[in-house]
């Protein structure tokens, strides 16, 4: 600190005697003095009284705040536009939640070894009696059965892991994940409406939903077989 | 001070700009929703679409809250892609008085290109209802 002093007064010193010398020499020079005019020596007074204020560098500094702040938020917007849903994976799935709906898909990357069509047609080998068959839709990609027992219903879908995704009401339904004896991986949602399951056995995608108990509704995702 | 900030701005913008980029295509066939109101009577939608011998076939399934919802009108539209926008082929739409939908149809003799299901659902209920749009994955031949 104190080195920095005596380094600043002996660089003033040097500075007034120079200036001193180049003026004299202009003198000499042109035979008059020069004299700052007075807008010029008013800014310079100001300028000097500014930079004697405590909060001079705090003033100096406004510029660069500001800039950090513009740059904060754009930064932070930019980022938003990328952000399109929270990421949530449960198991081999991965959920994109928005405010009032949850689109449940697969990741991409591991559909490798899965049948990129439905080679195998899969069925609930123990659905309870009294069921009927009342809706069966398919494509290439999926399939989608509805069985009804009078106010009972079991909703069967099966899908290539390339082509499945779904969307859900996420505001009054509850999502979890469940794990059974055998290793199984099932994301579970429950609503008013009914339980559904949803699994991967290692070739497609399968959901069951039922209003049946849902000790009960796993009893039929565990018996689903291929059909021969 | 002047120069920097103008160069930060800069690469700053260029770097939004990028994220856009990335964004757009999502945007060209969104996984989502293009949604009016909110999920108050439904519970699942799905739009399916596979193409096999120049033929589409087009699944959508819906399913309301089984204590709410009364009627379903589901809209089925194909649609071609056509350089960034895409354009409507055809359209089938039918009204299922209860809870739950299952709707399919097909469309033969496509021309080669990448096409997508546009399903439009309106659950209704009583005379309350909310419109819910989903796209199938694309699929071309």
């Amino acid at each position: 600190m104190e080195c920095n002093d005596l380094f600043l007064r002996a660089l003033e010193e040097t500075y007034d005697d120079e200036f001193e010398d180049y003026m004299s020499s202009l003198e000499e020079r042109y035979g008059c003095e020069h004299i700052f005019g007075t807008k010029h020596n008013k800014e310079m007074a100001k300028l000097i009284k500014r930079q004697r204020r405590p909060y001079f560098k705090l003033i100096s500094s406004t510029g660069r705040r500001a800039a950090c702040i513009i740059i904060a938020f754009i930064v932070m917007s930019a980022s938003a536009l990328s952000v399109k849903a929270i990421r949530e994976a449960i198991f081999d799935f991965i959920t994109n939640i928005f405010s009032d709906h949850n689109v449940v898909t697969t990741e991409s990357e591991t559909d490798i070894g899965y049948p990129t069509t439905i080679e195998e047609e899969y069925f609930i080998s123990e659905l309870p009696d009294g069921f009927e068959e009342m809706d069966k839709e398919k494509t290439d990609n999926s399939i989608d059965i509805s069985y009804f027992r009078n106010d009972e219903y079991v909703f069967f879908t099966q899908y290539t892991k390339a082509a499945y995704e779904q969307t859900y009401d996420n505001e009054r339904s509850e999502f979890n994940e469940y794990t059974d004896s055998d290793g199984e991986q099932y994301m579970v949602i429950t609503n008013k409406s009914g339980i559904t399951y949803i699994w991967d056995n290692g070739r497609y995608i399968f959901e069951i939903t039922s209003n049946l108990d849902k000790e009960y509704t796993l009893k039929l995702c565990k018996s689903t077989k291929v059909k021969s | 001070m002047k120069r920097i900030l103008a160069i930060l701005l800069s690469f700053v913008m260029s770097l939004g700009m990028g994220i856009s980029a990335y964004a757009l295509p999502e945007e060209e066939t969104p996984i989502d929703i293009e949604f009016v109101d909110e999920y108050s009577y439904t519970d699942k939608i799905s739009s399916d679409m596979s193409i096999s011998n120049n033929t589409a076939t087009c699944k959508s399934v819906v399913r309301g809250d089984t204590s709410l919802a009364t009627k379903i009108v589901i809209t089925q539209t194909l649609q071609k892609k056509n350089g960034n926008s895409w354009t409507n082929v055809t359209s089938w739409s039918k009204t299922f008085n209860t809870w739950y939908a299952m709707y399919s149809n097909s469309k033969s003799s496509l021309n080669s290109g990448t096409y997508r299901l546009k399903t439009v659902a309106k659950v209704y209920s009583g005379n309350n209802y909310e419109t819910i749009t989903v796209y199938s994955r694309t699929a071309s031949c």
